[in-house]
């Protein structure tokens, strides 16, 4: 059993990903080259007795290192030495690409070319004669269709082939003609060298000027650098060239022998259908009401879609959550034990999260089909000219959608996908202004508010809050670009549109799972580590001793009231004892819940059923039939437990109140009551930023006061609160520009290798959310205004600025350099 | 053009409440039929609406307690039990289906 170490390499777009994924099996590992945040995609799969390690290099057009994925494959071929090179090449743009084939047969390992997109050019009447490649170029090629699923099993075979071969393998090398002395010269000054790559190679790079080359042999030939300064000059005072254009223009010259020797384009210039399709999608005119219709019609049928499969996944979410009482420790009468209290808290958050996953699945899998169709690039450069003017980056349209473009989306999956914009001011805007975006975890406590104080204006009202977001997220990218990044780095945004594809059902499933599992990881895993924070912070310090000597005086009264009744019962003695009693209450509730969750008539004797066989005396309370004597006992049974929940709930309220999140939220109470926000909202707030699902339960349950007439949480708080609709739109503002949740600050400071970063994406928004919102309060409850006005107040001033950014032509420098002499 | 887009806009949102609406039911035995509300995330339904249909007819109409239940006479005949969380929010149970 033989290893072998495949590296693949190719250019953008040349699907090697879907090469990767037709080949290798569903054990893929996605990780981070070591230092950068670019991605390195391993798989490990068996192949006729073979041990394949095949390592999928990014997307490169050639083989220098002006930018990061070049340097990173290159490191990979110098550091991991691998046995065969696969080089996928698009059928259909066979010339562009063999500019890099030589590149990587100069590198001195064996190489195996595969024509990918085969299928395109043969549509496109583009003929090829493979077998005349390979005689040409001393590799074996072999033809596929990537997207089709055909050509696996020959790329295999060439694979095994070659190195099985490899002790017969002759350096391939070019003939550079002129620069072969000077080529020479520093191939003998490293001959000594202890590196096992083709020496030959490294002298070709060195003359190249390539950095990780040069970087690599400094360490044993410290003047490298000298040398190579030397013979370039020699060059170039001798033949008036310099090496790196001389050496690419030899490539071209190469490249285009084999093009005019085995490809004949039938339909050269012909328009392809490609072609015809980006005359509509690219219009003028049409290309921004299409994305529009297309972004709508993805979030559409990803919620409505991914709500439909909640319906079938929360039963599965609720018994894990009934398994996870059941082996808590039961409560006793009113008195719940924390290690309950707690598992419940926990198993609540992570199911609020958790229920989002089907939503998520399927937005990113629209995400996938956009990307792999080849519309995400048109979408970027369509959208580029506009992002441009805020200091965003065409690039940047990935992650704000991921972001949450129109109802709802994730900041998480949003700000991993910066990784791959080239711009590194564009870069750090993006991940600094995805967290504006629409969350949509916020958006349970929107439909909270805008149902309790606008319910007439429900619609227009989330109109308004689901498209100022990008407004805002465009302003602040403007006001960070213009201030605090404004000394990054900036690069051009050079792209190339690929033609449209069928996407290949394999790529976007195993996308979408990955996005998703960034998803489920990252938020579960901080959410629940802040959960627990969370859940200390509100319970302790607890009580006084007073409130529970009142809880349990009530208590005694209810039990009270209790025994009178049953003593007329001949089942009296079932439940004479406190522990009896307990137990009882405990059976009843845990028979009401699973009740809950069993679904129609066979749902509901199932659960009879069950709970009938744990205990058939106590069965027969909770259903007396035509029981008399049973009947005292669950009348007078359904009268406890209301005591005990009202207390239970009573006891919960002080708990908060009297907590350390509690006292937080009062102290902060003479600031945030500029923007209209009492102690209770501070709280709902504060217990939310661990993820804004929490904010509706939090909010809910706080103003769950045990009133008789009970309402619901919204009806509540309009009433209760003394709020205003006023008070409404300052808290939504507010809402829309902090940050949605402690996981996403995580991710941010990931993504920048910085904590400074992190806390900035932290305070800076909480300082423009209290600033904000505090002003359209104070300004609003001086002018009168309507909540509703208050908000198209709003939406109208940010809607402009941005529009007026975006259509203000700016002219800024765009050169650097000279020489400023200081006098 | 725009209170529809924004209409569905916010109908897809407002079902995403994040839970499911459920209730279910008993026959007392002493006349009365109490029905208990919920939504899948744990959270409380008390507050809101819950009505008994008979033939079409609105018989009964009320708030679901603090407790998240509601207890109310059996009607005879057939009749349907209705929890009413809003848009999506519908639970329906049928009165054949409750059983003592």
């Amino acid at each position: 059993m033989s290893k072998i170490k495949v590296a693949l390499a190719g250019q953008p777009n040349c699907g090697k990903s879907t090469i990767f994924n037709l080949v290798s099996g569903i054990d893929q590992h996605i990780a981070n080259y070591p230092g950068v945040t670019v991605d390195k995609k391993t798989g490990k799969f068996k192949y006729d007795e073979h041990k394949i390690e095949m390592v999928d290099l990014p997307g490169t057009y050639s083989f220098s290192s002006y930018s990061l994925e070049e340097r990173v494959a290159k490191e990979f071929i110098i550091n991991e030495n691998p046995d065969v090179i696969v080089n996928v090449i698009d059928a259909s743009n066979l010339k562009r690409h063999l500019y890099l084939t030589f590149q990587l047969l100069e590198i001195g390992i064996p190489v195996v070319v595969v024509l990918n997109m085969m299928d395109v050019a043969r549509r496109r009447d583009i003929v090829i004669d493979s077998k005349k490649i390979s005689e040409m170029l001393g590799c074996s090629v072999v033809e596929a269709s990537g997207a089709k699923g055909l050509g696996g099993t020959d790329i295999m075979k060439a694979i095994v082939q070659t190195s099985k071969n490899k002790d017969k393998y002759e350096d391939f090398s070019i003939n550079y003609e002129e620069l072969e002395p000077h080529i020479n010269n520093i191939q003998n000054s490293i001959k000594s060298t202890s590196s096992t790559l083709n020496k030959r190679w490294m002298a070709i790079k060195v003359l190249e000027g390539d950095t990780t080359i040069i970087e690599y042999l400094e360490k044993e030939f410290s003047n490298i650098k000298q040398l190579a300064k030397l013979q370039e000059d020699k060059f170039h005072s001798l033949h008036d060239k310099d090496t790196t254009s001389f050496l690419a223009t030899f490539r071209y010259d190469s490249a285009d022998i084999i093009y005019h020797k085995a490809i004949d384009e039938k339909n050269k210039g012909k328009e392809t259908l490609t072609d015809k399709v980006d005359k509509f999608v690219l219009n003028r005119w049409l290309a921004l009401p299409i994305l529009f219709g297309i972004m709508f019609l993805i979030y559409e049928l990803s919620i409505v879609g991914g709500y439909k499969l909640t319906d079938y996944t929360w039963p599965i979410l609720a018994s894990i959550k009934n398994f996870v009482i059941d082996i808590s420790p039961e409560p006793y009468l009113a008195t719940v034990p924390m290690v309950t209290d707690f598992a419940i808290w926990m198993i609540n958050s992570a199911n609020a999260l958790i229920n989002y996953v089907p939503i998520f699945f399927i937005l990113f899998s629209l995400i996938a089909i956009m990307e792999d169709v080849g519309y995400m690039p048109r979408m970027a450069f369509i959208l580029d000219r506009v992002f441009k003017k805020f200091g965003l980056h065409g690039q940047s349209t990935l992650p704000l959608v991921l972001g949450g473009a129109m109802v709802g989306g994730c900041a998480v999956p949003g700000i991993m996908a910066t990784k791959g914009i080239a711009d590194d001011r564009a870069r750090m805007a993006t991940i600094l202004t995805v967290p504006y975006m629409n969350c949509l975890a916020k958006v349970p406590f929107y439909t909270l508010l805008l149902g309790a104080f606008f319910k007439p204006d429900m619609a227009l009202m989330m109109f308004f809050i689901s498209t100022a977001t990008i407004f805002t997220a465009l302003i602040v990218a403007k006001i960070l670009t213009s201030t605090f990044l404004k000394t990054r780095e900036t690069a051009p945004f050079v792209m190339e549109l690929p033609p449209y594809h069928l996407p290949t059902f394999k790529g976007v499933i195993l996308s979408a799972v990955h996005r998703v599992w960034i998803y489920i990881y990252k938020v579960l895993t901080i959410v629940l580590a802040v959960a627990i924070v969370l859940f200390a912070m509100l319970q302790f310090p607890g009580i006084d001793e007073n409130s529970q000597k009142k809880y349990d005086k009530q208590l005694e009264v209810g039990l009270a009231k209790f025994d009178k009744k049953v003593k007329k019962s001949k089942y009296y003695e079932s439940v004479d004892t406190k522990d009896e009693i307990a137990e009882l209450l405990n059976y009843y509730s845990g028979y009401k819940s699973k009740r809950m969750v069993a679904s129609g008539k066979e749902g509901a004797i199932a659960v009879d059923l069950k709970y009938k066989t744990i205990n058939e005396n106590y069965f027969k309370f909770i259903k007396p039939k035509r029981d008399k004597d049973a009947k005292i006992i669950n009348r007078s049974l359904r009268k406890l437990a209301k005591v005990r929940n009202r207390i239970l709930r009573n006891i919960k309220n002080e708990k908060v109140e009297n907590s350390i999140l509690g006292m937080a939220g009062k102290s902060i109470e003479p600031i945030t009551k500029y923007a209209g926000f009492d102690w209770k909202i501070n709280v709902a707030f504060l217990s939310s930023f661990a993820a804004r699902e929490s904010a509706v339960a939090t909010l809910g349950s706080l103003y769950e006061n045990g009133k008789a007439d009970s309402q619901r949480a919204e009806d509540a708080m309009a009433q209760n609160s003394g709020y205003t609709p006023l008070h409404a739109t300052a808290i939504i503002i507010f809402m829309l520009l902090t940050p949605p949740c402690i996981a996403t600050m995580i991710v941010v400071k990931m993504q920048t290798n910085s904590y400074r970063w992190m806390l900035f994406a932290i305070f800076f928004p909480v300082f423009l959310g209290v600033l904000i919102a505090s002003s359209i309060f104070t300004f609003g409850s001086l002018n009168n205004w309507s909540g509703l006005d208050a908000m198209m107040y709003f939406y109208i001033a940010v809607a402009t600025i941005a529009l007026a950014i975006g259509l203000f032509p700016s002219k800024t420098i765009n050169w650097k350099g000279g020489l400023r002499i200081k006098t | 053009m725009i209170k529809k887009v924004a209409l569905s806009l916010m109908i897809a949102s407002s079902s995403l409440f994040a839970h499911s609406a459920i209730m279910s039911c008993f026959d007392n035995g002493d006349g009365t039929i109490t029905c208990e509300g919920g939504f899948s995330d744990g959270s409380s339904a008390s507050g809101v609406k819950f009505r008994v249909e008979q033939n079409g007819k609105t018989i009964y109409n009320t708030k679901m307690s603090e407790d998240s239940e509601v207890t109310f006479n059996k009607p005879s005949g057939s009749y349907e039990a209705v929890f009413n969380a809003g848009e999506g929010h519908l639970v329906f149970v049928k009165g054949s289906d409750i059983t003592e």
